[in-house]
């Protein structure tokens, strides 16, 4: 059975997509459109519980498709997708009686929750009202129930483990900030690259001047010149004006070179020539511009291989190469974890205006035993989504994402060298329930008939391992 | 009966906005809007709030500072901090304070309902 018709109208195809499939996959039923005129009559004509609409879209605005929708469907719930901090069109939306507004960029997961919220109010009106509504232009009922909130993601916190490891970072990066030395930051992906080179800039005199990244990865090969160094005007098909690259752009302030590795050939050139001359010249300039820049430079692979293999060039390497700092994977940095958990709860707490106190037991061996390929970033999304998720003070497995909660046979086999016999007797008891519960569709008499044992010990062992909701 | 009454402290006006036609549709209200520390002192000499919407960073002060005042105004005064600031330092002294909570802006209209409501319990 569908929990509902959705209309989305948004001209991001992508979007629509994507959300599409999310929901449907909550066994909603989803229609799209891509223009407002199209959504508005699609509104009106066909069997629709709920319109999701951007604000701004090619034809109309989001108060004209308000009005469009409610001049013939007073009581259909809409949500209005704004701009990131952009009041004025939650006021207007709202003004013109949208039941709700949320921020771009988009969280599939807190989209679902408004629709559940509003459509929990449109099909089944709440009486626990405290004060009687006013009269408004909108008379949809309201639901006082509300599970999610706005994620804002402030970047910049970095959380310094108290570890060895982690003190020994802190310690470099105080070491190197208020120097010029050019610096090669290494660490796999998600380990927080970029906010090391935030934290040298910082740290140095240069802090009030401009601090630009660079993904060298995403630089496309034919443009990579022009967009680190700059063209002029006529220099190639489409260079309709002067253009600043990203060197001139960080002048007197540091330039972050992201996935170096990915450099071409052709461009360590250029770079190397600006590490020696201190200038650069722009794509169809003969003039040369010079440059006080400090470099700092990541990758995630050793760049003495992509040497010895010839991508990447020596002399690059011992010029840039001044000071290094080798960020752990968080697997091998095991020692913070608890710490950074607590820190991304307390952080996602600040953010979700949840008040979740800590991990179960079992969550914290879980996360202790998954190998974190996405390192710190990972986690950091994981314990935000798990937040967000949570029903109670403790995070339970249930909202954590299945690769952790579910290690593949090896790793339980591996796991299995503990010889705490509570230990192996709990395990083994717990992945037992849970199969047979996933078996059974969460019927707790199925599922303890398929077990062997009667309801209530179920019931007992589920509250012993925190298997109950 | 007597309306509950309800002060919103922010220097910025769409916010003021956003709060009063989410308040006006959900609850009814006597509600007052006041864009700095010193018009709602102003204001606070003939309106005595029940509840208050207050931001924590004005243009001409901390939010923190109007508490006395509300308080003088109606002991049973309840406040809520709604503040783009997430720092723990203003979280704890907005507790020790005596707010009701602290609210991220930006925030949703289903929270500030919920806030509400759970208030004015």
């Amino acid at each position: 059975m569908s929990n509902g018709h959705i209309l989305i109208i948004d001209d991001d195809v992508d979007i629509c997509t994507l959300l599409k499939r999310f929901l449907e996959r909550k066994d909603f039923s989803v229609t799209t459109a891509f223009n407002g005129k199209d959504g508005v009559n699609k509104a009106l004509e066909g069997q629709v519980d709920l319109v999701l609409t951007d604000f701004r879209l090619p034809d109309l605005d989001g108060i004209e498709i308000i009005r469009g929708i409610k001049s013939q469907k007073a009581a259909l719930p809409i949500i209005v997708i704004t701009g990131y901090s952009d009041v004025n069109q939650a006021v207007k939306s709202i003004q013109e009686g949208a039941r709700e507004y949320v921020t771009k960029p988009i969280y599939p997961e807190e989209i679902l929750n408004q629709i559940q919220n509003a459509l929990k109010g449109k099909l089944a009106p709440t009486s626990d009202k405290i004060a009687a509504p006013k009269k408004q232009k909108q008379p949809a009922p309201t639901n006082k129930k509300q599970q999610s909130s706005r994620p804002t993601m402030a970047e910049g916190d970095f959380l310094k483990g108290s570890s060895s490891k982690s003190q020994n970072i802190q310690n470099l990066i105080e070491l190197v900030a208020p120097t010029d030395m050019t610096v090669v930051v290494i660490g796999e992906s998600g380990t927080g690259k970029e906010i090391v080179a935030r934290m040298i800039h910082e740290a140095s005199n240069r802090n009030e001047a401009p601090f630009v990244a660079v993904d060298c990865g995403a630089l496309t090969k034919n443009l990579a010149a022009s967009e680190l160094f700059g063209h002029v005007k006529g220099s190639f098909t489409g260079a309709v004006n002067d253009k600043k690259g990203h060197f001139e752009s960080a002048n007197g302030g540091t330039l972050f070179l992201d996935e170096i590795g990915n450099l071409s050939y052709e461009n360590q050139v250029n770079l190397l020539r600006v590490l020696q001359e201190r200038v650069i010249r722009k794509v169809g300039s003969e003039k040369d511009i010079p440059i006080d820049v400090r470099i700092i430079v990541a990758t995630n692979e050793d760049l003495k291989t992509a040497m010895r293999s010839g991508k990447f060039r020596e002399d690059i390497y011992y010029r840039i190469n001044e000071f290094k700092i080798t960020l752990p994977a968080l697997k091998d940095n095991l020692d913070d974890l608890e710490e950074f958990i607590s820190f991304f709860i307390d952080k996602a707490n600040a953010e979700l205006d949840k008040n979740i106190k800590g991990v179960e037991y079992s969550v914290m061996r879980a996360l202790k035993k998954y190998p974190w390929p996405g390192n710190i970033r990972e986690l950091k999304n994981v314990m935000k989504r798990a937040v967000l998720l949570s029903q109670s003070n403790y995070i339970k497995d249930q909202v954590l994402p299945e690769e952790i909660t579910e290690p593949s046979t090896e790793e339980l086999i591996a796991d299995d060298d503990s010889l705490d016999l509570k230990d192996v007797v709990a395990n083994a008891e717990i992945k037992a329930i849970k199969r047979a519960l996933n078996k059974t569709n969460n019927n707790k008499s199925k599922c303890a008939a398929v077990l062997g044992i009667d309801r209530k010990t179920l019931y007992n062992k589920m509250n012993a391992y925190g298997l109950l909701d | 009966m007597v309306k509950t009454s309800l002060l919103i402290v922010d220097d910025e006006s769409d916010i003021r906005s956003l709060c009063t036609c989410i308040v006006a549709r959900e609850f009814d209200f006597e509600i007052e809007q006041a864009a700095s520390l010193k018009i709602a002192r102003e204001k606070l000499k003939t309106f005595k709030p029940d509840l208050v919407l207050l931001d924590i960073h004005l243009s001409d002060g901390l939010g923190f500072d109007l508490i006395p005042d509300l308080k003088r105004a109606n002991p049973d005064v309840k406040f809520l901090f709604v503040t783009a600031y997430n720092q723990s330092e203003e979280q704890k002294k907005a507790v020790d304070l005596g707010a009701f909570g602290l609210l991220g802006k930006p925030f949703q209209a289903n929270q500030l309902i919920e806030r509400l409501n759970k208030m004015q319990q």
